[in-house]
């Protein structure tokens, strides 16, 4: 540090106006970070408020009318769905993931834009997909089969992009630290760059899960509208959270929203629940890393 | 120069990056049971050298070799080499340390593990390896830890001592003190100079005085070729070559 310059910062005058703009910007983030949790807490409370009959309609009673058998089948099969779907979509996605970190190619940058476009295309495309390739020409029927392999194409932009993002981030030297060793690019790829890139996939499981648990539209093409339940081994892809929600709602009815807004309730604190021990998962295993 | 048994025949040997020619017909013995030295300017391709030695250079996309490496006789580069059992002959220890991100015991065993058929018989290898670069008495209490835990000089020392475990016939070494503080590096030095006895040590190297201290043999690189190659105390003391003697004698690099 020269002279001129420690004297300049060692003025306790006002600060400069580059230092006031990185206090403003920080501020800024801290907002934009602080609103989701809020936005959240908000919806969450409404939901309960409304839900429990706490309003106009008087007392605790509406929470009686709520059909809490349909509710409690639905978040279960929500969790069936959503871990059938992940079942699917995490080895797949982390194996085109692997694919496309291999050696640099124009096919290879070709399908990588492609997958990352996938994740902008709207739902709904997914569930009509679904419904052609899986109800009809595969013939896995109106079940909760076919609603996981919708389900794991909706969710596997995500899963495939995060877990490219992770195997970047394991830097090269232990790659050549193993093939030093004399290991094959499998055994390379297998136990070191796997269990490295761990936490960054876990990750990309999160957002997964979340986007899985909340996805209404494909599933509904997929399930079809009709009123009767299909007969189906692996279950009704009708009684999933989001499902209920909506078929609550269409029911013109007045006391069933009391029913919607406790389902949404149960389908946010699920949601919080999964999302937060997905998020232990991949803290322990940061720890572990990072010792 | 005195004879002795080479190890390595080093013939005519070019490398390229792409279009960038990075070695220029190197040739020289290296000789069995004594440390090499590789010294020179950064960008005079002395780890491109060693890189070739073992086959990693061609791990990158454009990369190209020409010219003979010989093992024991054995040319790397036939048709019919594994690249796996290469590389278990010939380890390799890097600039910085990379221990995996395992337990310490892990990472010792890794080379075995690795690459063996059937799963490996725990800790007979892990004392040996840990005892030859006198890490054993500082983690043999927590060899369960994360080898991330470890000081840098710690984790380059397990870096050294899972290239052993594998028992290697030739232990290439790319600046292994590069990283390293000098306390840190008086230890690695101390370890080369018991491990000579039982490897074939290639060492690269920009710290001349570590060349002079630890090598038996040195040769010098400048832009790609070998300018020189000769006995230790030869090269340090009446170099045979204006720019190997302004080199030593710091009016460059």
């Amino acid at each position: 540090m020269t002279r001129g310059e420690s004297r300049r910062s060692t003025g306790l005058g006002v600060p400069p106006a580059q230092q006031r703009r990185g206090r403003l910007f920080a501020l800024v983030c801290m907002v934009a970070a602080i609103f989701p949790v809020v936005l959240g807490a908000a919806l969450l409370g409404a939901a309960i408020e409304s839900g429990a009959g706490f309003g106009a309609h008087g007392g605790l009673g509406k929470l009686s009318s709520v059909d809490a058998g349909s509710l409690l089948g639905s978040a279960l099969g929500s969790l069936w769905l959503v871990s059938m779907a992940l079942a699917i979509a995490l080895p797949i996605g982390v194996g085109v993931a692997l694919h496309l970190e291999g050696p640099r190619s124009r096919m290879r940058s070709l399908l990588a834009l492609n997958i990352a476009n996938l994740a902008a295309v709207p739902s709904v495309l997914f569930g009509l997909v679904g419904l052609e390739l899986f109800v009809r020409a595969l013939r896995l029927g109106h079940g909760m089969l076919a609603a996981a392999f919708t389900l794991a194409l909706v969710v596997l932009p995500i899963v495939a992009v995060a877990a490219r993002a992770a195997l970047r981030a394991v830097p090269d030297e232990l790659r050549e630290g193993g093939y030093a060793l004399g290991a094959t690019p499998w055994q390379v790829t297998r136990q070191v760059v796997l269990p490295a890139a761990l936490p960054g996939m876990l990750s990309g499981a999160i957002l997964a899960i979340a986007r899985a648990f909340g996805e209404a539209a494909p599933l509904l093409l997929v399930a079809g509208f009709a009123a009767t339940s299909s007969p189906s081994v692996s279950g009704d892809p009708r009684q999933i959270l989001p499902l209920h929600v909506f078929q609550v709602l269409a029911e013109p009815d007045g006391p069933s929203r009391a029913d919607a807004a406790m389902s949404v309730a149960v389908l946010l604190g699920t949601l919080l629940v999964l999302a937060g021990w997905a998020m232990r998962l991949r803290h322990r295993h940061e720890r572990r890393r990072d010792g | 120069m005195t004879t002795l048994v080479p190890k390595l025949r080093v013939e005519d040997l070019c490398a390229w990056y792409g279009e960038r020619q990075i070695l220029d017909r190197i040739s020289f013995d290296v000789p069995a049971q004594r440390i090499t030295a590789i010294i020179g300017p950064s960008g005079c391709g002395k780890s491109t050298f060693i890189r070739c030695i073992n086959r990693m250079h061609e791990l990158v996309s454009d990369a190209r070799v020409q010219g003979q490496v010989q093992l024991d006789g054995e040319d790397v580069y036939d048709r019919h080499v594994a690249l796996e059992q290469l590389r278990r002959r010939i380890g390799m220890v890097f600039q910085k340390a990379n221990p995996f991100p395992m337990s310490i015991r892990d990472n010792v065993l890794a080379g075995l593990r690795l690459t063996a058929e059937s799963p490996v018989r725990d800790d007979e290898a892990v004392e040996p390896a840990l005892r030859s670069v006198a890490l054993w008495d500082e983690v043999r209490d927590r060899l369960n830890h994360r080898a991330e835990t470890l000081s840098v000089g710690q984790q380059q020392r397990l870096c050294i001592a899972r290239a052993l475990a594998l028992q290697p016939e030739v232990l290439l070494m790319d600046e292994p003190c590069g990283s390293l503080d000098p306390i840190a590096t008086a230890r690695v030095e101390d370890l080369l100079g018991d491990l000579r006895e039982r490897f074939t040590i290639v060492l690269v190297t920009h710290n001349m005085q570590q060349a002079a201290r630890v090598s038996d043999r040195t040769g010098f690189f400048l832009g790609g070729q070998l300018v020189e190659f000769d006995d230790t105390d030869v090269i340090f003391t009446q170099p045979g070559d204006r720019r190997t003697e302004d080199y030593i004698t710091g009016k460059f690099g």
